[in-house]
């Protein structure tokens, strides 16, 4: 009960934040900055994987989101899904610009510079991210991601898909299931178990 | 970590029960793919950059907002008095409307100076027959009391007017008031100065004039009634170019713009703000992007984006020459006003396709452009390698929709120009071409060109 109170006074203030924001408060869209932006950072490098575009795509984000400040209807939804939306948004058009026609499961091609590579620990680590990547399919990637690594709860990755809670959880647990079911992926956790051990 | 892990396991449980009993293969499978999440932190320097970056342009974008409410007002200034003018310019339309004007025309013209009068006789059996004028007249007492050679009734086929009848059917009408039946028997009765002369040509002449205001007096009467068929006074003067917001609201009323020559390219394309697509080199003066151009196979479109301060002072039109300095024939955008410096001005010109394709493998072909470089204090040139996506299908969304807006523009100021173009193209060309702009512009666009083929 506590808890539920404590969001509500967060999203209120949050909320207050952004009203602030609109009427050019630069001290409320610095605390909405500070809030935010790292984790946008993450959402955007968890599907480009590459540093210098994650910062363009986020700073994209968050220009787009002071032009369009005055737009946000907080009847329509959480300040932090409509800002997750525009990150989105943005990475789709990234994609679609390198092709005329996209589907979304194609926006989650992870790009052979993949900059986690220079990373030499990280490497072995990133070619099983590719694989296990591949076994799923965008909205189950997207799901897991959000889910599992950025702990996002499900009322927030349902404002940013624009799906019901229910659908969400529906998806993941669809994905954690192809993921045991696929061969591969256990190849891929052997691999990692050996690899782990001699490592 | 853990615990979000265990969390997620009941959640997954939950949700589907046949999972119960499997929470340690669940755990390793969430395990391992937390563990090879990478890490992700945003460089601090770059972090504390766009922070600063965002409140500069929080404050300017506020402050341009709060510019905009004045430049409403002063619009709202501008209608009132406009629509006042309007209101005025309708009055003296209507007073002096060409049935009064017709009246004054027939005004007989040797009276000229004189105040004119004209007397119509109303016969019992409702016909209207001119009868004469009386002249020259100076007020009406000199009516009442006429002096002997002052007042001549022309009438042939009435002949001398007998008093009774001057009673009954007479009326004189003197200048706007009308005399009474007693002060025409007054007038008739002194016969003595009275002196009727029947000429059949000046009976004539006020007798065409009549039938001639009658039937006109028919014909505006007729055309009022046929909802104003006349043409329109222009009591406003047309704007020689149309804005964005002009057509925009022609088309929402379901009309394409007309004259259609009102609509140029530029103003169209000037009125949106451009985003520089993501990973383009941003160490590079300009932005440029040619690819085969969707409206006319002949040629290739070349899109150049001219940060404001080279558009504000620069030499338009740029030149495209070989990296060997020869200069390539190129059809550029037409301007109908200078280019602005607040923002990114978009041009495009056509390259010959012949030359593009050449140039494509070569890549050979550079933009050249002059600027007045304000902090140098010089005239400075910039010479920049264009940038040729693979094929039409790798195009920027930048480009498609500045083709996009290029090629409705000129659908509707001249379909001749655009041979291979059509309405529905451009709309699929900015459906792909979310991000070019915000996104309210791209949503607001694609509406008016799903109006426009409504309109068409």
């Amino acid at each position: 009960m506590n808890g539920e109170i404590e969001i509500d006074i967060q999203a209120d203030e949050i909320d207050l934040w952004a009203e602030k924001s609109r009427d050019g408060d630069r001290n409320a869209f610095g605390k909405l900055y500070d809030r935010y932006m790292p984790p946008i950072y993450r959402f955007v490098y968890y599907r480009v994987y590459n540093k210098g575009l994650a910062e363009d795509l986020t700073s994209q984000t968050f220009l787009k989101a002071v032009e369009n400040i005055a737009s946000y209807d907080r009847k329509k939804g959480k300040f932090s899904s409509w800002l997750y939306r525009i990150a989105r948004n943005l990475v789709i058009d990234y994609y679609r610009s390198r092709k005329k026609t996209v589907e979304l499961d194609e926006t989650w091609d992870i790009p052979s510079d993949i900059d986690i590579e220079d990373d030499v620990h990280r490497k072995d680590m990133a070619e099983r991210l590719k694989v296990l990547m591949r076994i799923l399919s965008g909205e189950q990637r997207e799901i897991v991601v959000m889910r599992l690594w950025q702990e996002l709860p499900y009322n927030e990755i349902a404002g940013i898909l624009g799906k019901t809670e229910a659908g969400c959880k529906m998806m993941f647990s669809r994905a954690i299931a192809k993921l045991r079911d696929e061969a591969d992926f256990l190849a891929v956790v052997i691999l990692f178990l050996v690899t782990g051990m001699t490592g | 970590m853990k615990n979000t892990i265990k969390e997620l396991i009941n959640e997954l449980i939950r949700n589907d029960s046949s999972l119960k009993g499997k929470e340690a293969e669940l755990e390793t499978i969430l395990s391992k793919m937390a563990e090879i999440r990478p890490s992700a932190e945003p460089d601090p320097e770059f972090r504390a950059r766009l922070k600063d970056e965002l409140l500069r342009k929080l404050s300017s974008d506020v402050s341009r907002k709060k510019g905009l409410v004045f430049w409403l007002m002063q619009k709202r200034i501008r209608i009132l008095i406009g629509s006042g003018a309007v209101i005025c310019l309708i009055a003296v339309t209507i007073i002096t409307n060409p049935i009064a004007q017709m009246t004054m025309k027939n005004a007989p013209q040797q009276a000229a100076p004189q105040i004119q009068q004209i007397i119509t006789q109303t016969q019992a059996n409702g016909n209207t027959v001119a009868a004469g004028t009386v002249s020259p007249m100076k007020a009406k007492t000199d009516l009442q009391h006429p002096p002997a050679d002052d007042i001549s009734i022309e009438t042939k086929e009435l002949g001398p007017v007998s008093e009774e009848a001057a009673k009954t059917d007479y009326k004189v009408v003197l200048a706007d008031e009308e005399i009474s039946q007693d002060k025409m028997s007054d007038i008739v009765k002194s016969e003595s100065a009275v002196k009727v002369e029947a000429e059949s040509k000046q009976l004539q002449e006020p007798a065409d004039k009549n039938s001639l205001l009658a039937k006109y007096d028919k014909k505006s009467k007729d055309s009022m009634n046929a909802g104003l068929e006349l043409e329109k006074p222009s009591i406003m003067p047309a704007p020689q170019i149309y804005s964005y917001n002009d057509v925009k609201d022609g088309l929402s009323a379901g009309k394409l713009p007309a004259p259609s020559y009102y609509v140029k390219a530029d103003i169209m394309i000037e009125s949106f703000d451009y985003i520089l697509p993501a990973g383009s080199d941003k160490t590079q003066p300009l932005y440029t992007e040619i690819a085969p151009c969707s409206w006319d196979s002949r040629y290739a479109l070349l899109v150049i984006l001219l940060p404001g301060e080279i558009a504000k002072t620069c030499n338009y039109p740029p030149e495209v020459q070989t990296v060997a300095g020869e200069t390539v024939a190129t059809k550029w955008l037409k301007l109908t006003q200078a280019l602005a410096g607040s923002r990114p001005q978009a041009v495009f010109g056509l390259i010959p396709v012949s030359v593009y394709k050449t140039a494509m493998t070569a890549q050979n072909l550079q933009v050249k452009i002059r600027y007045f470089d304000q902090s140098a204090g010089k005239t400075q040139a910039i010479k920049q390698l264009l940038f040729y996506p693979a094929d039409a299908s790798k195009t920027t969304s930048l480009f498609r929709f500045i083709s996009s807006v290029s090629e409705w523009a000129l659908l509707l100021n001249n379909p001749g120009d655009v041979p291979q173009g059509s309405f529905a193209d451009t709309l699929s060309l900015a459906e792909g071409a979310q991000g070019a702009v915000p996104d309210s512009q791209w949503k607001d666009f694609i509406e008016v060109l799903k109006l426009t083929i409504k309109a068409q």
